[in-house]
């Protein structure tokens, strides 16, 4: 009973040790490759993961760095941690950016069509980059667009994210529509 | 929300090409599976696969092919994805408008998958949008847009109606300010006219002329007076039966309900709606409905006085109408825009307030003053931006308000010049284009005003009109429970898109202790808020003595359970009102009886007022103990049959602890008891612990057999036997 006690003690005792640091993933320790269902994997040493969440530890500010690694069943252990995702080779990167992109989907607004007020909803319709759609906003609130510098989020009433990268390129009109949510 | 949306019979026909099976769900999507919009696009089940509609490219998986689907929800979007051949792969892709509905197909598919074609899952969600017309529901049922039964103005009629003295007395009262304030001009015109044109007038018919025109003032001030009076009573009054009303209705509301919006939310409708309710009574109804008395009045004096020029006049209107509507939103936005820099002023300075300690204990005075300065340069900022609008802006719109009264001046006066009118008809024609111009800029905020409250209504009325989630059945059982309780594969989420109990069973006999352990929100608290029948399993049963919960009646069965919870709320009263909450027939014999055997009643008696002094906010401050011993006289006192301990001591000191379990001791025997503990020793007398991990009970047995099993419970004891170790040393 006392062994057993204290093997225990060990494993969660390892278990809080390994919390403390972080596991980095580099080119050298991991192997990622992409499932034939189209998802990004990752081989650790001798393990075999399989498909794997992807998550941007700072999502605003550091988009290719801090990304934390993650299993997708269960409690969703952290695998590790890729510092830095410019180390790997191209594809890598790419298979990464793919599903980082499927996670973080935020369209980029290159176009206001127009933004009419109803009900207290403003509704906008919008080309992306992804092609045209439309969604509304709260009107009142105030967290619904956030600018910061140039780079304008706004959140729609389905908790979906769109972005303008750069609102100096946007027309003086669209400009004039967007100006009354800043 | 529907899972049922209707295929066009273009894509249906398609459909029918692979499969003869019609679809059993079927949701819309809007995004492809490259991430591109698409519109028309829909993902469904039918009893033998899954398609996939993007746009008219059909997409279909057989069930013969697939394992399992699963809902993977991304930070923006969601995937629904399956087991296809051992790999899984996307079958579609949706932003999060859709969420909840792919949640419900993916277990809709999964139930298919096992063979049972019958069962279908029900998504109870709320519809953010209108089916119809794709608008954004405000927190509604139905759509302000497509609502055309004239449910609001409806109403807003039977609320008129309710009130009809106050409104018959409002309206006469209108028309007299309106007959006041138009006649008063025709004075005027008497005065100059017949005293100062023809030089005929003296001192005497000055003073007379003072005196009726200040009397005519005074009299419209009174009616003005009385109308304002009747206008506020009445807004006060359909304010009360509003939230009289919607609070009766709250109280018979089941958590469920509730729970589908927040507290906030449910606040704002209570006082904010019915408040703009109010406002439109005070305000839009008290001064913009009586401005068109006014204007009635005065556009119809103006065409028989001299129509050419009241069509003169006329012409400027519509200008007036369109410069206040354009350069609207532009002022709402300047207000909106200050008093978001002064809510961010209030809250930096709030923040800094409250965290003073640490902010001087980090020594980071320096640069929270800096941020503070920095906001209110950004407010002054905003400030003198605001100020040097409308410097410009007042000027031009009183100049543009102008336009008809120096035409009227300008067109009237060489009317006066040859003869066609006099000095007195054209001062009075001056005044009532004053009149006019006024009421018009008023009345050009009326649709907004009248949306803003019929949109109230809608808020108000949508709390009224929503059902009671839990709600008797037909001739409902008044039984008496002995405590046997089993829980039958019970599926339960607050949200249909996240399970917290995915198939629980467990069997409880009358009298056992069962002891709940599991990390936090793995579902524990949601299981004894379906015991306590607070909502009502998605799938699955729960049987009390054998028969549904739903059979019983809600009250009656409610009246039998005990309830002692982590933090013990207690309501704005005395000691003896809380604990007579549960039962208030009970005698002050059997409080104190209830009060020792809680061992609350010595320190009861030390208090200032005894069993009378009065708690809750501003009252007498308790400790945790004492509340908690409180709050166990209440349940000893309802003498319930299953008792509820959700981590009943588990933020007490150890004294208050040990009074507490020697109380809950007493009160546990020969109840069915549901303990929730995080601490495990506190569980020690127990019958059984159900270990609930993942959504679903992991482990059930005594406290030796779940040791012996060397599980999740084996390691929970463990882990804290080490940690009060590491205290001691």
């Amino acid at each position: 009973m006392i062994k057993m006690e204290k093997d225990i003690l060990q494993i969660e005792n390892e278990k809080v040790e390994s919390q403390l640091i972080i596991n980095s993933l580099t080119p050298e320790n991991c192997e990622f490759y992409e499932t034939a269902g189209g998802f990004a994997a990752i081989k650790v040493g001798d393990k075999d993961y399989g498909h794997i969440n992807i998550i941007r530890t700072f999502p605003f500010s550091s988009l290719w760095e801090f990304l934390s690694v993650r299993e997708v069943e269960g409690k969703q252990e952290e695998i590790g941690i890729i510092e830095d995702l410019n180390i790997f080779d191209k594809p890598t990167f790419e298979l990464i950016a793919k599903q980082l992109e499927i996670r973080y989907f935020m369209p980029e607004i290159t176009k206001i069509i127009s933004i009419k007020e109803e009900y207290g909803h403003a509704y906008w319709s919008v080309m992306t980059n992804k092609g045209k759609c439309s969604f509304a906003t709260a009107a009142g609130s105030s967290g619904a667009v956030t600018k910061k510098g140039n780079r304008v989020i706004i959140k729609d009433s389905d908790e979906n994210r769109f972005e303008i990268a750069d609102i100096t390129k946007l027309t003086t009109k669209e400009f004039k529509k967007l100006d009354l949510y800043l | 929300m529907e899972l049922n949306a209707k295929l066009e019979t273009k894509k249906l026909n398609k459909l029918r090409e692979v499969t003869k099976d019609e679809p059993v769900y079927c949701i819309p999507i809007d995004l492809t599976k490259d991430g591109n919009f698409t519109v028309d696009s829909y993902v469904g089940a039918t009893k033998s696969g899954v398609f996939v509609f993007e746009d008219d490219v059909l997409s279909y998986y057989s069930f013969q092919k697939i394992e399992k689907a699963f809902n993977r929800v991304q930070t923006n979007g969601t995937l629904l994805t399956a087991l296809v051949d051992g790999e899984e792969i996307i079958i579609a892709r949706c932003s999060m408008r859709y969420v909840s509905g792919i949640a419900s197909l993916a277990r809709g598919i999964n139930i298919l998958l096992k063979g049972n074609t019958e069962r279908r899952v029900i998504n109870n969600d709320r519809e953010k949008r209108c089916r119809k017309c794709g608008r954004v529901l405000p927190g509604t049922v139905s759509c302000p847009k497509c609502d055309k039964s004239g449910g609001n103005l409806k109403r807003f009629l039977d609320i008129c109606k309710q009130n009809k003295a106050y409104l018959f007395i409002i309206v006469c009262f209108m028309l007299l300010d309106a007959v006041i304030g138009i006649s008063k001009e025709y004075i005027l015109r008497f005065f100059v006219d017949e005293h100062l044109v023809t030089g005929n007038g003296t001192v005497k018919d000055v003073m007379l002329f003072f005196a009726a025109y200040f009397g005519i003032i005074i009299i419209g001030l009174f009616i003005f007076y009385i109308k304002s009076y009747f206008c506020g009573k009445m807004g006060v009054k359909v304010v009360h039966q509003l939230r009289g009303r919607l609070s009766n209705h709250l109280q018979r509301l089941s958590l469920s309900n509730l729970n589908t919006r927040n507290t906030g939310e449910i606040v704002e409708r209570v006082m904010g709606d019915t408040n703009r309710v109010r406002h439109f009574f005070n305000g839009t109804f008290c001064s913009t409905f009586n401005q068109v008395f006014y204007i009635i009045g005065v556009v119809t004096i103006m065409l028989i006085m001299n129509w050419k020029l009241a069509l003169l006049t006329f012409l400027f209107m519509p200008l007036v109408i369109v410069f206040t509507k354009t350069f609207w939103p532009r002022i709402n936005k300047i207000f909106s825009n200050l008093w978001r820099k002064i809510d961010g002023i209030q809250n930096k300075l709030q923040d800094v307030l409250s965290g003073i300690r640490i902010v001087k204990t980090y020594g980071r005075e320096k640069s929270e003053i800096d941020e503070f300065c920095k906001a209110n340069e950004s407010h002054a900022e905003i400030n003198y931006k605001n100020e040097k609008f409308f410097a410009i802006f007042y000027p031009i719109i009183t100049l543009i308000f102008s336009f008809s009264t120096y035409i009227v001046i300008y067109a009237g006066g060489i009317d006066v010049l040859k003869g066609n009118m006099t000095p007195g008809e054209l001062m009075q024609f001056v005044a009532y284009t004053g009149m006019l111009l006024g009421p018009l800029h008023s009345m050009s905020y009326l649709p907004r005003d009248i949306v803003n409250m019929t949109t109230s209504l809608e808020r108000i009325y949508d709390v009224l009109g929503e059902k009671p989630g839990i709600v008797n059945e037909e001739n409902p059982l008044k039984h008496n429970v002995k405590g046997d309780v089993e829980f039958k594969d019970i599926v339960f989420g607050y949200h249909t898109h996240q399970p917290v109990l995915d198939g629980v069973s467990l069997e409880v006999k009358a009298g056992e202790m069962i002891g709940l352990v599991g990390p936090s929100g793995a579902g524990k608290s949601t299981l004894i808020n379906l015991v306590m029948r607070l909502y009502d399993v998605d799938e699955g049963a729960l049987y009390i003595d054998g028969m549904n919960i739903k059979e019983l009646d809600v009250e009656h069965y409610h009246s039998q359970i005990g309830v002692v919870l982590q933090e013990t709320f207690l309501f704005a009263g005395s000691v003896v009102d809380n604990i007579r909450f549960a039962r208030p027939d009970a005698t002050m014999k059997e409080i104190i009886l209830a009060a020792k055997a809680a061992n609350a009643h010595d320190f009861i008696c030390k208090l200032p007022d005894g069993y009378n002094t009065y708690v809750g906010e501003k009252g007498h401050t308790l400790s945790g103990g004492e509340k908690q011993r409180i709050a166990i006289a209440r349940a000893i006192l309802n003498d319930p049959k299953i008792l509820i301990l959700d981590e009943a001591t588990s933020a007490l000191d150890t004294e208050s602890e040990y009074l507490v379990q020697q109380a809950l001791e007493r009160l546990r025997k020969n109840r069915t008891t549901f303990a929730i503990a995080h601490r495990l020793s506190t569980l020690r007398q127990a019958d059984r612990i159900a270990v609930i991990d993942d959504h679903k009970i992991a482990e059930v047995g005594t406290h030796n057999e779940l040791l012996k099993n060397k599980g999740i419970y084996y390691n929970l004891v463990m882990a804290q036997l080490q940690m009060n170790k590491t205290a001691d040393s």
